[in-house]
């Protein structure tokens, strides 16, 4: 764990609310990219990945200290966000047009849709590797640290989650 | 290095993440697989169209209120605990005064002191099932662990 975020956590265990705002600057932008990519909507993503924070906050003592902290609130988060979907029982589409005012055209097409569509009928665990991988740019280290997870069980999560893609994207035409 | 751990690593191998004694040791199995070489050319095909689902980054002015926002709702939340605490303690201590001085009070004809107490009987046992859901609720909520 970076210095940086114990020193934080420990402030805020001593009464500092305000240091909190460090960790929230760190790691706010994966957080939102990483609701966004289960919820499909910048107005929820935002909602969720500050509520996930929020928890994060409340829960600090448990936290232990000797561990990296982004795994830990990756967790609460990919549980909020699953929990928010069970609750609404549907998905926004998967396009991520309109994202941040783009144009569909601008960062995404046809064929892009199509793949997001295949990659959401995916399992949940190869479809979480895939995200994080393909959607945020993740290295597999980085992947296997934040999952908690050795790198074989990375690499093999990946392996049958691209294996049933490709069947997925051979039934459309891809 | 097996057939299989082959295919598994190729994503490290195209992504330059594998070590040095791995890359050697697959460099090796793919002089002689002809159907691995053919494996690795079909992960870079898949791997630049799945390129194109990269998010965009979010602009700067995203996170214009967004730990203000964090911090009022954190503010916030304590203060309807404390509110609604506070709010049932009053309700029920009014509730229960009433109820006595009804009761004590010969005036008050015995069909309204009869529906008076079905309804705080009534109020009691809603309370109760709701405070109870919650808690098995919570209990075995599949998502409820934030801890490993």
């Amino acid at each position: 764990m970076p210095v940086e975020d114990s020193e934080c956590i420990k402030a805020v265990l001593a009464g500092e609310k305000e240091a909190f705002s460090g960790i929230v600057e760190r790691y706010r932008k994966r957080a939102f990219l990483t609701a966004y990519a289960i919820v499909h909507n910048e107005q929820d993503a935002w909602d969720l990945s500050q509520e996930a924070f929020i928890r994060a906050y409340r829960n600090l003592k448990k936290f232990d200290l000797k561990r990296p902290f982004y795994p830990w609130f990756y967790r609460i988060l990919k549980n909020r966000c699953l929990s928010f979907l069970r609750k609404r029982k549907q998905l926004a589409e998967v396009s991520i047009e309109g994202m941040f005012g783009l144009k569909t055209s601008e960062i995404d097409h046809d064929q892009a849709r199509l793949v997001r569509e295949c990659v959401e009928k995916l399992p949940e665990t190869a479809r979480e590797i895939l995200k994080l991988r393909y959607y945020q740019g993740y290295s597999y280290r980085e992947i296997a640290d934040m999952l908690e997870k050795p790198m074989g069980s990375v690499m093999s999560g990946l392996f049958y989650a691209r294996k049933k893609l490709k069947e997925l994207l051979e039934e459309k035409g891809l | 290095m097996t057939h299989q751990e082959v295919l598994e690593k190729i994503p490290l191998y195209v992504a330059g993440e594998l070590s040095q004694a791995d890359r050697a040791e697959m460099e090796l199995h793919l002089k002689n697989c002809e159907s691995c070489r053919r494996e690795i050319e079909e992960f870079r095909k898949m791997e630049n169209m799945l390129e194109q689902l990269r998010l965009p980054d979010p602009p700067d002015e995203l996170w214009e209120g967004y730990w203000s926002g964090i911090y009022n709702r954190m503010e916030r939340k304590t203060g309807w605990i404390l509110f609604s605490v506070g709010a049932i303690v009053l309700l029920f201590f009014g509730f229960f005064r009433m109820v006595e001085e009804m009761l004590s009070d010969p005036a008050v004809p015995p069909l309204i002191k009869w529906g008076t107490l079905c309804i705080g009987g009534g109020l009691a046992i809603l309370l109760v099932s709701v405070l109870r859901e919650q808690l098995f609720l919570r209990k075995n909520e599949r998502y409820r662990e934030v801890r490993r």
